[in-house]
This record gives structure tokens, sequence and C-alpha cells, in this order.
């Protein structure tokens, strides 16, 4: 029954869009009205229809009904309500569904919004976004039918695979598809350009629709890159894998395509550039569904291979020869452009255009190679990942200089002159190439030149800001949205360079409460948890991490095991700040935690990456605002964009990511030492410990049977001999109840020091011990200095005194 | 006239250098995609070369040392032809075969690295690395594509 239906709808909505192709033809043609009104009438069908057939499936999933093959594979009774919704695009069948389902609802507006204003040739982009609404309609019904149904129903389905029940991916997809089918529009209105020669009125809606998918791609690419790095836990966020490419390589050809727009104002003979890139991005889209879905290209993402592939390829080609022969017949005649002097600024906008198809180039012929090589020399050759980082990381550092000079070229910036311009660029990058070296703690020649030339493109741009600000008195969106997209691209850039260029990994394994030093960090092993849950063994592990002793955030990676151990889910955990990110993974555990291994990745300044991809994406979705909307339109837009950057944050930092801030009264250093009452020490005597008595007081917790307190007592008894003499206090605090074996340990390490025994660890508790050796060292004010969790040699020990002595007495002298 | 040129030289200049770049990164960075089976057909110095090998994971085969990290596992060789794994009942099929088949041919991996959440028996495996001089695989690259119990297919990536 439910089979029947959504066939019905399907078959039904596919023979509409052909008939609308078909009648949107005949209506332009004859200029009759009547047709065009019945293409209308059938637009508005196969968009309501293939609409039902999306709600059909979404309530199929909603209401666990196995019999249909679909909802059987990838939904399951145990899945939460928004995973079932999003897997109507989690499978081949259903994501191509709504992708028919955004065609037509895209063509439909696309069409409707220029009806009054190019009424004369609208119906040419009718026929050719119906047409190709048929065309995957068509391929849906016959091909890849979401509603083929089961025979016995089946008591449950099979589930969405672990690593995809992950809010990213929810929305990971959909956001693509806006970008994907959106890209179709452009292309249908290029060709409609073409043919009716309205070359003027149709670049505005290209103009728009390019942005509007340029902006849905990134948000796809963006999401998909952080639920990469929260879920697959290699600690990196890009693979170079051929379905990663197909939708990053639309995105660069849209970027140029938006960029050859700012040319079109000054010369008439830009249409058929325009034309070439928007025809160039439709086919990359469509090159794209071929990877995922033909299973030809070798591909990690791909869908399991389906008899799609032909069919796609053949469309492909297809409409490929379509749009080049039309090219050919339709293309505007060169003019006497050509002779009119080119502005510094056009040289600029156009190298950007170069670099842009460059580099798209690069990346597609990395992504076909081994396809490539099979067909000409039988033996399949591919590349590694370090071809494409060699191959595009030079192009990219272009388009950034290339972003610099934009600034420099420009017209606009009267007020400054250029060399003060080009000055304080250098300045600038001069600065930060400094800064970022100094800040990363290692020189490297590359890093330098990189950091300076993104400081020299920052600086340029935060010239462009303030001239055209200035400049106008009014608000102006536009200015302040390319100059949001542009800054936020340069610090993707420095977040992707840094990351890459001093990422940091290391493998520690770890017994329970040890500590390990690990790219400047320390993480203390606190154990492991483990709690059966809905359908999965979750094993949570606990690190306490730290640095330069003050405690950072307690970590929590964690690993599900699946079907019995099958599958499993790594996530880890997170902890980022300006400067990286930690990232830690639990790779394995064993004699049921005491020894647990990690993965530990370091990586410099990645958040610049996250925050420039939302900047980026705020400029993108401010670059669509509704210019001439007032009231309700206008608010809504006002109320999705802080919706939407609210989410993008959220999704970055805002959502756990394992890490928990350590309980904020935790003592750090600076924080103030909590006073001892009287002490006992082993003869029963009483021992009075005043900070403000000493210029500097050490506290050591120890226990005898740790072996690592051990190691640290004959340092700790040095560091008393030399310093006695000089006011020093120290105090070694024991909260173990044997007392024999406190003054075993005493008698043989000859330990001269008063020793103060903490029987109910009420001390320890104050001092916040979670394990010894911890060491404290306090001056003459109550103010903690220095913490050690875990052994401190002499060497450490003592420059800790001597730092904590200078400190005093700088605050002394600053006082005075 | 004078801008004109110098667009025309930079650009010449832009399209040189990347055709460059994507020469010397080719010459450099490439490598043979083989399956088990058209390993033992390749040169003794073709095989000396970095490779990416592909096959079918035996799960009995695999071992895990969590604390170096290093997993050894044997793959097994299964058609690189998706007409030829079509007719023969798709992937899933092919790989479960493959495993069962004591006759096919096998190679035996040895990779660094943490165990990845997919690698588990009759998962195809997509492993760069190098053949070392006692037989097996050395690789520590792994990229892995399973017929799980769920449809999806995921990506899966594991970096060195």
């Amino acid at each position: 029954m439910i089979a029947l239906m959504g066939n019905f709808l399907l078959g039904l909505a596919a023979l509409a869009a052909f008939y609308a192709a078909l009648a949107a033809l005949i209506g332009q043609t004859k200029a009759s009205p009547t047709w065009k009104k019945s293409t209308d009438n059938a637009m508005l069908a196969y968009t309501l229809l293939l609409g039902a057939g999306v709600l059909f499936l979404g309530l199929a999933l909603l209401f666990n009904q196995f019999e249909l093959q679909y909802v059987h594979d990838h939904s399951s009774l145990a899945l939460p309500l928004y995973l079932k919704l999003s897997a109507i695009w989690a499978g081949q069948e259903g994501s191509l569904l709504f992708w028919s389902f955004m065609q037509a609802l895209f063509s439909l507006l696309a069409v409707n919004a220029n009806r009054k204003k190019n009424a004369d040739s609208v119906y040419i982009a009718a026929a050719i976004l119906s047409l190709l609404t048929a065309f995957f309609a068509g391929v849906t019904f016959l091909v890849q039918n979401p509603f083929a149904s089961l025979s016995p129903v089946p008591a449950d389905g099979l589930g969405l695979n672990p690593l995809l029940r992950h809010p990213g991916m929810a929305f990971h997809p959909p956001a693509l598809y806006l970008g994907y089918v959106g890209l179709a529009v452009p292309f249908a209105f290029g060709l409609t350009g073409l043919i009716s020669g309205k070359v003027k009125e149709w670049s505005q809606p290209i103009h728009r629709w390019t942005l509007f998918s340029w902006f849905g791609l990134g948000i796809g690419l963006l999401l998909g890159m952080r639920w990469a790095y929260d879920v697959l836990g290699w600690g990196g966020y890009w693979g170079w894998d051929a379905v990663e490419n197909a939708a990053l390589m639309p995105w660069l050809v849209s970027s140029a395509l938006i960029h050859t727009d700012y040319l079109r104002e000054k010369t008439e003979n830009t249409f058929n550039k325009t034309y070439l890139l928007a025809a160039l991005a439709y086919q990359l889209v469509l090159f794209g569904t071929y990877a995922t879905r033909s299973g030809q290209i070798q591909s990690v993402h791909a869908y399991t291979q389906s008899s799609i592939g032909p069919v796609l390829l053949g469309a492909q080609l297809l409409l490929l020869a379509v749009s080049a022969g039309i090219f050919f017949k339709f293309r505007q005649k060169s003019t006497a452009a050509s002779d009119a002097p080119m502005s510094l600024r056009a040289i600029v906008s156009r190298l950007t255009t170069l670099v842009l198809l460059t580099l798209t180039f690069s990346i597609f012929l990395g992504t076909i190679l081994p396809n490539l090589t099979q067909v000409i020399s039988g033996q399949a050759t591919g590349v590694s990942t370090a071809w494409f980082d060699r191959v595009s990381g030079p192009q990219f550092a272009l388009l950034v200089l290339l972003m610099g000079l934009c600034p420099l070229a420009a017209m606009a910036l009267r007020q400054f002159k250029r060399w003060q311009l080009i000055l304080a660029g250098l300045a600038g990058g001069l600065l930060l190439g400094v800064f970022f070296s100094l800040l990363l703690g290692e020189f490297l020649p590359l890093a330098f030149m990189v950091f300076s030339l993104i400081g020299f493109s920052i600086t340029a741009e935060l010239f462009k800001f303030a001239g055209r600000q200035r400049q106008t008195a009014r608000f102006n969106t536009l200015r302040l949205s390319s100059w949001m997209i542009h800054t936020g691209l340069i610090l993707l850039a420095l977040g992707v360079f840094a990351s890459k260029a001093y990422e940091f990994s290391d493998f520690q394994s770890m017994q329970l409460n040890e500590s390990v030093t690990s790219g400047g960090y320390q993480l203390e092993y606190r154990g492991i948890a483990q709690e059966m849950r809905a359908d999965y063994l979750e094993t949570k592990a606990e690190l306490l991490l730290s640095q330069n002793g003050r405690t950072l955030a307690l970590l929590s990676p964690y690993l599900n095991q699946y079907d019995d151990g099958q599958q499993t889910l790594t996530v880890p955990a997170v902890r980022s700040s300006l400067a990286d990110d930690v990232y830690v993974v639990l790779s394995g555990w064993s004699d049921n935690g005491e020894q647990a291994t990690f993965q530990i990745y370091i990586n410099p300044l990645i958040n610049f990456l996250w925050f420039g991809g939302v900047l980026l994406l705020a400029g993108g979705y401010l670059a669509l605002a509704p210019l001439n909307a007032k009231g309700v339109g206008r608010w809504l837009y006002w109320i999705g964009a802080t919706l939407f950057i609210g989410l993008a944050v959220w999704m970055m930092w805002g959502s756990a990511h394992g890490a928990t801030a350590p309980d904020s009264n935790d003592l750090q250093i600076g924080s103030a030492a909590p006073q001892f009452e009287t002490l006992t020490d082993l003869n029963g005597q009483p021992l009075l410990v005043d900070f403000a008595s000493s210029p500097v007081t050490v506290v050591n917790f120890w226990a005898p049977w740790c072996p690592s307190c051990r190691e640290e007592l004959p340092d700790l008894q040095a560091i008393w001999e030399k310093y006695e003499a000089q006011g020093l206090a120290l105090v070694g605090i024991t909260y173990d109840t044997d007392q024999a074996a406190v003054q075993a340990s005493v008698d043989s390490y000859g330990l001269t020091y008063p020793i103060v025994l903490d029987p109910d660890a009420a001390l320890s508790m104050q001092y916040e011990v979670t394990g010894v050796p911890e060491t404290y060292i306090v001056d003459r004010s109550g103010r903690i200095t220095f913490i050690a969790i875990g052994a401190a040699s002499y060497d450490v020990i003592e420059a800790a005194i001597l730092e904590s002595l200078i400190q005093t007495e700088a605050s002394i002298k600053g006082g005075s | 006239m004078k801008n004109r040129i110098t667009y025309i030289l930079v650009a010449a200049a832009i399209v040189i250098a990347v055709v460059f770049l994507i020469l010397t990164a080719t010459a450099q960075e490439s490598q043979f995609f083989i399956t088990v089976g058209e390993l033992g057909a390749l040169s003794a110095e073709e095989q000396r070369q970095p490779l990416v090998v592909s096959g079918a994971v035996d799960g009995a085969s695999i071992v895990y040392d969590e604390t170096i990290p290093q997993i050894t596992f044997t793959i097994v060789d299964i058609p690189s032809d998706l007409k030829v794994i079509e007719q023969r009942g798709g992937l899933a099929v092919v790989l479960e075969e493959a495993v069962q088949d004591p006759q096919a041919q096998r190679l035996q991996v040895v990779y660094s690295g943490v165990k990845p959440d997919l690698l588990k028996g009759s998962a195809q495996a997509i492993l760069k690395g190098q053949l070392g001089q006692d037989g097996r695989f050395y690789s520590d690259d792994l990229l892995l594509k399973c017929p799980s119990r769920y449809a999806e297919d995921i990506p899966e990536q594991v970096e060195d």
C-alpha cells in the first residue's frame, strides 16, 4: 500500500515534469499564454507531488514501515527521532528522491522570481529546469526507487550506521544539496541568456543563485569537515577523497563565477565567461553525483555501487554536448571591449579566476588519475594525499596573496596612498610572521613566510574595511559581507596551514593514575568506566589535562562497541583554545582499565579554521540579504541569521566534545594556598607552618608505597639541606595511616625536614590532591607559584623556588 | 595595453608553475593501485615502490597490539573490475567468498596505528605502503569500505 502510493506520487511527478518541459517549450516558441499557464500549473504540480513523496518517505521512516526496503535498510525501532528523519537522505534512493524534490522546488522558485522581470525568455529556463527535474525524478522512479517493498515484512530495520549518528551528518547532506541542486539554476539561466540574447537581464539572477549555491556548498563542506574531525578520530578533517573533492570543485568554480560578475559592469563581453563557468560548475556537480553514486571512482565515501553509473554518465555527456553546442551557436560575439584599458583590479580579479580554475583542474586530475591511467596504460596509478597538499598548497597561498592585493588594486581606497597600504601590509605581515613563529615555539622558514603572507593579506583587508566603511556613511551590507568572506577565508587558511605545519601526534600507553607529558601538556589517566547503552557498550576514559600545573579540563574520550564488537565508534575528546586543540582518542585498554592507550594530537591554531569558516558563512549569509525586503521578510532574515550563526557556533565549540571544565575552585597558580591549622609531626609534636614567616614554602604530598614519591625524596632532602639556612620552609605531608612505614622511609632516606601525618586526608582534600606525589610552592603572601602533579626533580623544584623568590622581590619593588 | 601584457605574462607564469607542480608531484607521489593478485605480477623493481593494495580482510587473522600500536592481518585477493564483482552478486558477496576461499591469493599486512573503527572480517581494505623484505606489506595508511550490517558505506580515514 505504502509502496504503491509512493510509486504513484513519484511516477506522476516525473511525467508532470516532462510535460512541463514540453509545455514550456511550446509556450515559449508560440508565445502562447495558454501553454505558459499550463507550464506554471505543471511545475507547481510536480513540486507538490515530489514534496508529498519526501513527506511520505519521512512518515514511513517515522512510523517504522519496514515493508519498504529503504526503511528497513536505513532505520530501526531504536533510532532517535531526528536520525529517523535524516535517514531520508542517508541512502542512495532516498537522497535521490530528496534531490529531485529540491530540483523541483528550486525550478519553481527560480522561474517564479523571473516571470515578470524576464517575461519574454523565462520559459526557456522553465523548460531546461523542468527537464532536469524530469531526469532526476525519472531516475529515482526507474533505477533507484526508494519505494521498493519487502515481503515478508521484517520486524525491525538494520538501523543507521553508528558513524552517521551525529548532528553534523544529519545536516551535512541537505546543505550540500542546496549547493548541488542550486547550481542547476545558474546553468539554466546561462543557457537562457545565451539563447535569448538577454544577457544583461539574466546576469543578476545568475549572480544571486550562484551566491546561494556557493553558500549551501560552504555550509555542507564545513559541517562535513567538522563531522570528520569529531567522529572519525584521526585528528584531521580533510582526506582529499574523491567525494570530498567532488564538493570542493563546484565550490571553487562558483567562487570564480561570483567574481566574474564584478567585471560585468565594466565591459559588456563577460557573459560568455559567466555561462562557461556556470556550465562547468554544473558539470562538476554531475561529476560529483557520478563519483558518489556509481562506485567507479575510488572513494571511501561512495554508496555501494549500483546500476546508476552508466545512466548518470550518459546524461552528463549528453548535457556536455548540448551545452557546448548551444555555446558555439549562440555565444556573444566579441565587441571592441578588448581594446579598452585593463584596470589593475581587473587583473587581480582575472588572476583569481585563473587560479581557482587551475586549482579545480589539479584536484580533478588527482581525483580521476586512477581511472585515467587504467584506461591509458591498463595499470591504475593514483596519487597520495601528499600529492594534493603539494599541488594545491601553493595555489591556495596564491589565492591568499590575491585577496591581499585586491584592496591595493581597488580604486575605492582614495584616502590611502598605495605605498601606505603596501608598507602597512608588509609591516602587518612581518608582525604576524614573528608572532606566530614565537607562539608556536619553533621557527620554520616556510611557515614564517606563510604567516607573513597571511598577515599581509589580513592587514590589507583591514584597510579595505576601514576605507570602505568610511567612504559611505550608510551601512553597506555587500561590502561588509565581502570583507567577512575574505577575512574568513584568510583565517581559515591560517588554521589549515598551522595545524598542518606544526601538527603533533603522540601515542601513550598509561598505567592508572600515571601522568605523562605530551606536546607541552600533562595528561593524567584516571581510569575507565563502562556502561551498556541501547545497542552498544560504551567505554569512557577519564584524563585530567593540565599545563604548567594548571588543570585545564577533564577529558573523556570514549569508544562504543556495536554488534558484539564487530563495529566500533571512536569519539575523541577535544579541548579547544585559541592556541590549539588537544585531541585525545582512546585506542584500547587492558586489565579492566589498569592500563589504557591513547592517541594524542595537538592541532595548533586549528580554531582559526573553524572561526574563519563561520565568519565566511556569516558573510555569505549577509551577501544573500534580501535588499528590498521590508517588514516580516526582513525580520525573518535577521532571525534566521541569528539562529544560523548560533547553531554554527554551537556545533564548533558549544557541544561538549568530551571535554568538561575542571572545577572552577581548583587550586591553580596564583590562587591562595589553603592555610594549615596546627600540624602534628611524627613524634606527636605540634608544627606551625606560616607562609608569611618564610620567603618560600614547599609543600610535598607523598606516600611511602609510591615509587615516584620515593624517587623524589632524596631530591627534596637535598633542597632542604641547601636552602634551610636561607629560611626555606619545607613540609612533607602523607595521608598514609601506616606510621611505621612512613617512619621507615624517613629513616632509610635520612629525611631531616618536617614530615606530617594527615590520617583522615583532610589536608590533602584541602589541596585537592588526587594522587601522590604532588608538590606546591607558596610565596610569602600565601600565593601558589608552582604546582607539580607527579614527581618533580631537584632541578625543577630549585628553579621554581628561585622563580618564586624573583617574583616576590619584583612585586615588593613594584609596590614600593 | 601595458596592463594587458602584464596580465598575460603573470597568467602564463601561473599556468606553467602549476603544470610544473603537477608533474614533479606526480613523479614523486604517485602509486600503483593493485589487487593482491596483481602484486605477484609486478617486476621486482615495481614491487619495491610505494603501492596501494586492496583486498578483503580475513577477520580471523586480525591481531591488534594496542601498546605499540600495530595490527597484523591478512588480506585476500578480490577482482578489481566492477563488472566482474557485480556479476558475482555484489561487493559484499565477493568479499565474503574471497575470505572463505582457501585457494585465493593472500597477503600479510603489518599496519602501524590504532585499530580503525571499521576494521573487521570481510571489509574491503585499501592499504598504502611498501612490500617488505619478509614478503609482508608494511602500511601506515588504511582505508576501509564495509558491507556492514548497516547499508551505508562510511568514510573512514586513517592517516599516519
